[in-house]
């Protein structure tokens, strides 16, 4: 498969009073033509930064320090503001995490779903009238063709979240980024949404960049894993390989954290202790304070993000030969 | 863009949704209806006044209510109901021209505070809490006294000693909207910053400009009478509510038709205002009840 999008060494920092928040240190990933990736970390792992960084929406007190980003060809860092603009919403759109405030409360739902259309100026008004009615029935609203000039109000936060969904997809974009898309939402109605995105996936033959803190969530709709940890990526890995083996001490600390219901009793293992200080992270590995296998050269020095299997990424000292050895 | 919403205006505008919710507080309805008739009366007052405000009748000074002199004449024989339209008229002018100058002054500090943010922010806010603290009704004695009682300077006292509030107003909204998440929303999706303000910053900001411009007209009323009252008001023999009453209070055991009319429709002015100041409160708040 082709390449979409391509992130190297990309370091993205707050300056804050007590000092320097390195929020992303270094991470380097690949994206293929219609891949599905899953970006997986505890809050504060750097996993919403690393993306917003990529459309340059980061906070003024933020800033992108080092690395580069070439989706299509382009480098996204380097692009002026006008060129970068034009790129938001058209090639690359945002399904935000929270649906009850991400849409302007006085405007109609589907003027929100044109607009992206008219400003990147993709097809007529008439044109955009239409796809915005078809957006609606697409994502599976009921009563579409009435809804559509209903106001965000008249809508439940899953309907919304739907509407996000309509207006991300508005441009046709290469590249949807889903920010927790269903953290926002009530249980009963994530499965709904997830399979909506895994369906748009296909008819509209985009990547999505999925957003997340649920690992199990990922290993069930991603095709590809990257696990952040406090800045950096731990592990790197295609689902199947990820499934079978996950080699990351903190990846398997995820997994063995989220409730099976075969399970047997005992078996959910919370991961000790918090996320680390990004001001002043800890030294070596930034896992070890809280992993359980920790040794000398742990604490003492970083270890190097380095490819085990084909295309399987881990960045762990006791990771060799394909193999985690404790 | 906008012809194309416009087609469409099947189903509930905001605007409908607004009117709906409105309509069903009846206090503000009757408010509205009241100034809506005020309005038309004091655009045509000089032809519906039966006499003008300041002719004399030496022959019938503190008539009681007549068919020739509808509620009565005062101690210089001039037609009441004449000088409480005119009276009106100038309340509405100075009422409605100082909320004109506290929403120019008003929007424009609050919006550069809230935008700018730092240290502009902090010196215009520190300014706006000076004219929050200072006792307005003093500063507008001596605004009047500084600029003369005309009806046009005293409408500008009123405005610069009453923009403080609407200036805090607007630039909290400002700081909320401007990272407010649907504005992020937006923004991610390629909308221009000049279409993010028009179309998704000053739009949401609307509802409560109005409400508060509604709640400060009767307040503009209010100051004018009480200058009026003090005799800083606008200048003899044009009538204001305040000099009438001050007037009449004299007279009030002999003569109360002198007192009682003025009175009572100043108490219902202000009233009627501030009904459809709660109507609107209530009306255009989007996250309310359809």
């Amino acid at each position: 498969m082709a390449e979409l999008l391509r992130v190297n060494n990309l370091k993205t920092y707050f300056d804050r009073y007590d000092g320097v928040v390195k929020a992303v240190d270094g991470i380097s990933y690949k994206l293929d033509y219609g891949e599905t990736l899953a970006i997986v970390g505890e809050s504060g792992s750097g996993k919403t930064v690393s993306v917003l960084s990529l459309l340059r929406l980061i906070k003024r007190n933020g800033r992108v320090v080092d690395g580069e980003a070439i989706f299509e060809g382009k480098d996204l860092l380097k692009l002026s503001k006008e060129e970068i603009r034009q790129i938001r919403g058209k090639d690359i759109s945002i399904v935000f995490q929270d649906p009850m405030t991400s849409l302007n409360p006085i405007m109609r739902v589907g003027m929100q779903i044109m607009e992206p259309i008219l400003w990147h100026r993709v097809m007529s008004d008439k044109e955009a009238r239409d796809r915005a009615v078809e957006l609606l029935r697409l994502v599976g609203i009921p009563e579409y063709k009435t809804r559509v000039w209903d106001y965000p109000f008249q809508f439940s936060g899953g309907m919304r979240q739907r509407v996000m969904i309509a207006i991300a997809l508005a441009c046709n974009p290469k590249l949807v980024i889903a920010d927790e898309p269903t953290t926002a939402l009530d249980v009963t109605v994530r499965a709904q949404i997830l399979n909506l995105l895994s369906d748009m996936k296909e008819e509209f033959k985009t990547s999505v960049i999925l957003i997340t803190h649920d690992i199990t969530l990922a290993m069930n709709f991603a095709d590809t894993i990257m696990v952040m940890y406090a800045g950096k990526i731990a592990e790197y890995s295609p689902v199947e390989r990820f499934i079978r083996n996950p080699l990351h001490p903190y990846s398997q600390g995820l997994i063995s954290s989220t409730l099976d219901i075969k399970a047997k009793e005992g078996s959910l293992r919370p991961i000790p202790g918090n996320p680390p200080s990004l001001v002043s992270p800890p030294s070596g590995c930034r896992f070890h304070p809280r992993c359980v296998y920790a040794q000398d050269i742990c604490r003492e020095q970083e270890p190097e993000y380095k490819e085990v299997e084909d295309g399987h990424y881990v960045a762990c000292h006791l990771v060799k030969g394909g193999k985690f050895n404790a | 863009m906008e012809v194309a919403l416009k087609q469409r205006r099947r189903g509930t505008s905001y605007w409908a949704a607004a009117w709906r919710r409105f309509k069903k507080n009846k206090m503000a309805v009757a408010g509205l209806i009241y100034i809506i008739i005020i309005i038309i009366i004091s655009i045509f007052t000089p032809w519906i006044a039966p006499y003008p405000y300041d002719e004399p009748h030496y022959a019938h000074t503190f008539e009681k209510p007549s068919a020739r002199f509808w509620w009565g004449t005062d101690d210089l024989g001039r037609d009441m109901f004449s000088r409480n339209l005119y009276a009106m008229r100038n309340a509405l002018l100075i009422g409605f021209g100082s909320q004109i100058v506290v929403l120019i002054i008003g929007v424009i500090i609050g919006s550069i505070a809230g935008f700018r943010g730092g240290r502009i922010d902090t010196i215009l806010m520190r300014i706006t809490d000076i004219m929050y603290a200072f006792p307005t009704f003093l500063f507008n004695v001596i605004l009047v006294t500084v600029m003369g009682r005309g009806l046009f300077t005293i409408l500008v006292a009123v405005g610069l000693t009453g923009w403080a509030g609407m200036a805090r107003l607007v630039r909290g909204m400002v700081m909320y909207l401007k990272n407010a998440e649907f504005v992020e929303a937006a923004r991610a999706l390629g909308a221009k910053e000049g279409y993010i303000i028009r179309k998704y910053i000053l739009p949401n900001m609307l509802g409560p400009i109005i409400v508060s411009l509604a709640f400060g007209i009767p307040n503009g009323i209010w100051i004018e009478s009480g200058l009026a009252l003090i005799g800083m008001g606008v200048r003899p023999p044009m009538p204001s509510w305040g000099n009438m009453i001050g007037a009449g209070v004299a007279y009030i055991m002999a003569f109360p038709h002198m007192v009682i009319f003025p009175v009572l429709t100043f108490a219902l002015t202000l009233l009627a205002f501030t009904y459809v100041g709660d109507g609107l409160r209530d009306a255009l708040n989007p996250r309310s009840e359809v």
